[in-house]
């Protein structure tokens, strides 16, 4: 694990809310940016990319350079525009598992069913 | 139905809430749109909530957006925070997203301050966790109070490269390099506008104490570096770079990049302004009049979106942006805008007088850049500077061909962080200068946006709109 390359100002004690992170609950600052609440508690790792396969950090943290985008909620989102709340589920899947997890629950729903084999087109419809 | 309001300002910088306040103070309806959560851009970062000892931190500079932003909750805007405008078409009509929703809104004009970012200059390993931006680093202090800690390397040029060296100097970060890339000797460039950047001694000073509190921190600031590496197998763990003849290596935690900054124009780009070529800093800006109007008359530019010069200057300038824009809807006479103008012009031009000199001496020169083979450019899709040069080798003499032949400029940040340096990359390859191989087209959504939003959207009319999207929904 990389080194906690960030340290909360000394005279500066955040509020702190209980979030999930990657399936275990951890406490964040509130009224920071999930990016920043994250750096601040040593994650330095946002995501893994998809296309090097290699861990990412965030780099510009004013919403240019989407290397902090983590599943929040359910939605891939900028970490670093999105603001802590109390029981935000935040997926980075940086364990190997696959980043577009979106939509993918582990039970195999109707919906899951259909996308994986799209319904071939009635005759008619547009191509 | 959608939202049809006076004016729309896209952006809530020191450009965005001037030009916001001064037409909401005429009455105006006035809705601001911020993709960030707090007002203030990044200059005045979570101003209103600055703590009194982050504004003695930073200074003037930031504090005096305290004031800004009082006039601007006071002037009776309307602020729209987290608010990501996805499109923006030339008769003033709008596409935004905000709380997993979308929606559409018009109005007579649109004033767009969408600041400056960092100029983003792939050196090897840049990708690797614990390579950030200076600015990034500078804005966890103003949002979060996070300060780093381990060994700090910054490494670029320009003035606001030494300006966080002596914001993390006054914290008690140990910084254990600077390595600047200014080349030794300034450029003949810079000797015609010395003369009047000398009027502002304010200015002068401040750079000689910045300077000053560098050398008495007894940081090693190496000049005149080439060749920048950062080194690392799953993150950062030391920095290389060339110093004169010798290889000098330091071992790091974090890495702090800036190369200069340069508008935010992908907006622009999108709703299909004419965008100039700014030969000397080497970026891309709308093609305005001294008001800010595009070649779009319901499109204005405004602030360091417009072309880099500061915030104190984007201040002045949004709001000469929002006087055109009443007397465009009548509100005021020409001559009463030329009369209001008048102070604020001068003021901009006091505030201009270094600018000339300041930008010749940082003025990012192609020599600078040695891209390497191997480095990662397009940090989304993983495509190397080799593949751009194979691609042109092959051919290919515009950055959307480069673009389709090696996704570079495809990936989720849109061409944000590899579009500027593959044109310099690209151009080197066949000698031209960057502006021949035209711009990576940009095309709505300027935001990842959920197709669920979208299907959701209640649209007015489905006149042209020249959106696949939006025109084939229905």
């Amino acid at each position: 694990m990389p080194n906690s390359i960030f340290k909360y100002d000394s005279e500066i004690t955040p509020q702190m809310v209980k979030v999930m992170l990657d399936g275990r609950e951890i406490s964040l600052p509130a009224e920071m940016s999930v990016a920043a609440g994250l750096l601040g508690q040593g994650e330095i790792i946002s995501r893994i990319s998809p296309s090097s396969k290699r861990a990412c950090s965030p780099h510009c943290l004013m919403g240019v350079c989407y290397e902090c985008i983590m599943e929040i909620n359910g939605i891939n989102r900028q970490a670093c525009m999105t603001k802590v709340e109390e029981g935000m589920v935040i997926n980075r899947h940086i364990d190997g598992s696959d980043f577009n997890g979106k939509y993918e629950s582990t039970e195999k729903t109707e919906a899951n069913v259909n996308y994986e084999m799209p319904k071939p087109l009635k005759e008619g419809e547009p191509s | 139905m959608s939202r049809h309001v006076d004016v729309i300002v896209v952006g809530a910088g020191p450009a965005g809430l001037s030009a916001s306040s001064t037409l909401a103070e005429m009455g105006l309806d006035v809705v601001t749109l911020d993709e960030q959560p707090q007002l203030g851009g990044q200059i005045y970062r979570n101003i209103e909530k600055a703590s009194p000892k982050s504004l003695h931190l930073f200074g003037e500079d930031y504090s005096s957006g305290l004031m800004i932003a009082e006039r601007f909750r006071k002037s009776g805007a309307d602020y729209e925070n987290s608010t990501s405008v996805w499109q923006l078409d030339s008769d003033g009509t709008i596409c935004c997203s905000s709380r997993a929703h979308s929606r559409q809104m018009r109005a007579n004009h649109v004033i767009v301050a969408t600041g400056a970012m960092e100029r983003p200059v792939p050196i090897p390993g840049w990708t690797l966790p614990g390579v950030m931006g200076a600015g990034a680093v500078n804005n966890l202090t103003k949002e979060s109070g996070l300060k780093p800690s381990g060994n700090v390397v910054l490494a670029g040029s320009g003035p606001l490269l030494l300006l966080e060296a002596t914001l993390l100097i006054k914290k008690n970060v140990e910084i254990a390099a600077i390595l600047d890339t200014t080349p030794l000797i300034p450029r003949v460039s810079a000797v015609p506008p010395a003369p009047k950047a000398l009027m502002r001694t304010d200015f002068l000073l401040k750079g000689a104490s910045m300077l000053k509190s560098i050398k008495d921190a007894g940081i090693p600031h190496h000049r005149g570096v080439k060749d920048i590496c950062a080194i690392g197998t799953n993150c950062l763990e030391s920095v290389q770079a060339r110093c004169g003849k010798e290889t000098i290596t330091i071992p790091a935690d974090l890495l702090m990049l800036h190369f200069g900054v340069i508008p935010n124009s992908h907006i622009f780009r999108q709703a299909g302004c004419r965008m100039a070529w700014k030969a000397d800093q080497r970026y891309w800006h709308p093609a305005c009049d001294q008001w800010g109007r595009t070649n779009f008359e319901r499109i204005f530019a405004a602030g360091d979106g417009a072309m880099v010069s500061g915030g104190v200057s984007a201040r002045y300038r949004g709001e000469l942006t929002a006087l055109e824009v009443s007397r465009c809807l009548g509100i005021i006479s020409g001559h009463e805008r030329d009369a209001l103008a008048k102070p604020l012009k001068k003021a901009l031009r006091h505030d201009g007088w270094p600018r000339p000199f300041v930008d010749a001496i940082y003025a990012p020169r192609p020599e600078q850049f040695s891209f390497d083979d191997a480095t990662i450019l397009c940090r989304c899709e993983n495509v190397t500077v080799k593949d751009v040069r194979r691609a042109v080798r092959e051919g290919a003499r515009d950055l959307n061909e480069i673009k389709i032949m090696t996704r570079s400029g495809m990936g989720s940040c849109q061409g944000r962080m590899c579009g500027p340096a593959l044109a310099e990359i690209a151009a080197a390859e066949i000698s031209l200068s960057p502006d021949r191989l035209g711009l990576l087209n940009v095309r709505p959504p300027l935001r990842p946006v959920p197709l669920e939003e979208i299907a959701e959207m209640e649209l007015e009319t489905a006149k042209e709109s020249s959106n696949w999207l939006l025109d084939n929904k229905k």
